[in-house]
């Protein structure tokens, strides 16, 4: 199995570099981004790994400091880097000029919230590197590491709600998005070391967790929806929309996984939790974008803008993944 | 056009963008025509955005991009609430059926691909003492050009009278550009 995945992933990352180097030599007029919708796929992919490396990085600090042992540390850090890895590629393929992103680090524009992620996004793989080679040398990272990891994973998250509220009238205006979007975080990165644990056959003791978030992440985005300013004529149940409805949905799941001992309930369940991560980044950037930020009457002959993404950037994202999948494997082979 | 002639901007790539709208309904409707461009603002969300330091201001007051530090992320752009900065996606040509131009070729070398590009305010006919392209060219003398901070200036005079308002003042950016008769509410 180990072997049939790690092949599966190098050929995904062969194709997505076949397909990163057709996009330098032709630019990014070879994606389906345009200048009302400047941010697509690779942002998405980006958000979507960059909230597993920080959530799983903070579960690990988390446990570390009540535990008082950072056992999660090895495998979160392995996790982590691999989710870094697929991130950064997917970071770097949307860049214009992709040579020059050291100046994301000499720039020094410290208002900037794309400066702090750069930052938060290098803190973060220093401390994920830290953990798998504390366990290459057989030791767990003491209390320093799980601090660090708790500040350093909370701010690369919170850096990932700002970038999102970074526009003027931002239509993602919901309430209660930074408490959401780091739950679902957390959610997404339990679901994750679930997964691993359930193939591995290690019991780290997260399916509880994993239900609890899950019950979170429910309440809070059936509040969230409930907040939000009901449109004039819509229906009295118009917030229980169809995300709500699969949240309850994989919370049932997780809960008839856990107390009737079905792992592979619980498995798909995860798997579903990792998947409403990915579509949550989707739904967001879409959200953030579609619509014109000049007002009414001025944009009233201006559509939304159309965004499909190209294949060309469907192939990079699939690279980016493979990426994810080939570095976080050979990790956790390693420890 | 006269924009387009002096900044030798490729296809595609528009500085000032003139955007039509309607007010009022069937038979007092009418129709309005917004030029659009970079607004300089004071309080400029796309300098705060820029994590390289590409977009800084200028000591005239304008906001300006440096094509050789900027990495083409495009936070800029998303910050910006006027929708004034745009991506070189493509060096295009006006013609795509026919051979790039003298002038295209020449003009191209101006413009880094992968960057992000605007209004600059020309600012190479500025320092030579002459007014921007489009306030030079607008045939009805529609746009005026000065030194907002200068209350003898014609422009600061006119930016005073009570016709005359920020777009989208609400958001505190204090664009640099006024418009006089923009619809109220």
């Amino acid at each position: 199995m180990f072997w049939i995945v790690l092949c599966l992933a190098v050929l995904a990352v062969l194709v997505g570099a076949r397909a990163l180097w057709l996009q330098f030599s032709a630019g990014l007029s070879s994606t389906g981004l345009s200048d009302r919708f400047s941010w697509g796929v690779y942002i998405q992919g980006f958000l979507t790994l960059g909230s597993l490396a920080g959530g799983v990085l903070f579960l690990a600090g988390l446990s570390g400091l009540l535990l008082g042992k950072a056992l999660l540390a090895p495998v979160a850090g392995a996790v982590a880097l691999g989710c870094l890895a697929g991130g950064g590629m997917m970071i770097a393929s949307d860049l214009g000029k992709p040579f020059r992103s050291m100046l994301l680090a000499l720039g020094k524009n410290t208002d900037s919230t794309m400066t702090w992620d750069f930052y938060t996004f290098a803190l973060c793989g220093l401390l994920a590197l830290a953990a798998v080679i504390y366990a290459l040398c057989n030791a767990l990272p003491g209390a320093v590491w799980s601090v660090l990891a708790l500040i350093i994973s909370g701010a690369f998250l919170l850096m990932h709600v700002l970038l999102l509220l970074a526009r003027q009238k931002s239509p993602v205006n919901q309430p209660f998005l930074a408490l959401e979007l780091f739950l679902r975080a957390l959610w997404g990165s339990s679901a994750l070391l679930t997964l691993i644990a359930l193939y591995a056959g290690i019991n780290f003791g997260l399916s509880s967790l994993l239900f609890a978030l899950s019950l979170c992440v429910t309440l809070t985005h059936l509040v969230s929806q409930f907040a939000k300013q009901r449109p004039e004529n819509a229906p009295a149940f118009f917030w229980v929309n169809k995300a709500v409805m699969a949240d309850i949905a994989i919370a049932l799941a997780l809960l008839i996984g856990l107390y009737a001992g079905v792992p592979f309930l619980t498995g798909l369940a995860a798997v579903a939790v990792l998947l409403a991560l990915a579509w949550e980044k989707m739904c967001l950037v879409r959200a953030f974008q579609t619509e014109s930020v000049l007002p009414a009457p001025y944009s009233q002959w201006q559509p939304a803008a159309p965004y499909k993404p190209s294949s060309l950037e469907l192939q990079v994202c699939l690279g980016g993944l493979g990426l994810a999948v080939l570095v976080g494997m050979i990790a956790l082979r390693l420890i | 056009m006269f924009c387009r002639q002096v900044k030798g901007t490729p296809a595609g790539l528009a500085y000032s963008r003139v955007l039509k709208y309607e007010t009022g309904h069937y038979p007092n409707a009418r129709l309005h025509a917004l030029p659009t461009l970079c607004m300089h603002c004071a309080v400029a969300p796309c300098l705060r955005a820029c994590p390289t330091g590409a977009t800084r201001r200028e000591e005239d007051g304008t906001v300006q991009i440096d094509a050789a530090t900027c990495i083409g992320c495009r936070a800029c752009m998303q910050a910006c609430p006027y929708e004034a900065r745009q991506f070189l996606w493509a060096l295009k040509n006006h013609w795509p059926d026919e051979a790039v131009t003298p002038f295209e070729e020449h003009s191209r070398k101006k413009f880094d691909l992968g960057t992000v590009s605007k209004c600059d305010f020309c600012q190479t006919r500025r320092a030579a003492g002459r007014e921007p392209a489009c306030v030079e060219a607008c045939p009805t003398e529609a746009r005026t050009f000065g030194d907002l901070d200068d209350p003898t200036s014609e422009v600061a005079r006119l930016a005073a009278r009570d016709d005359a308002s920020q777009l989208q003042a609400d958001l505190g950016t204090d664009p640099s550009i006024w418009y006089r008769f923009l619809p109220r509410g």
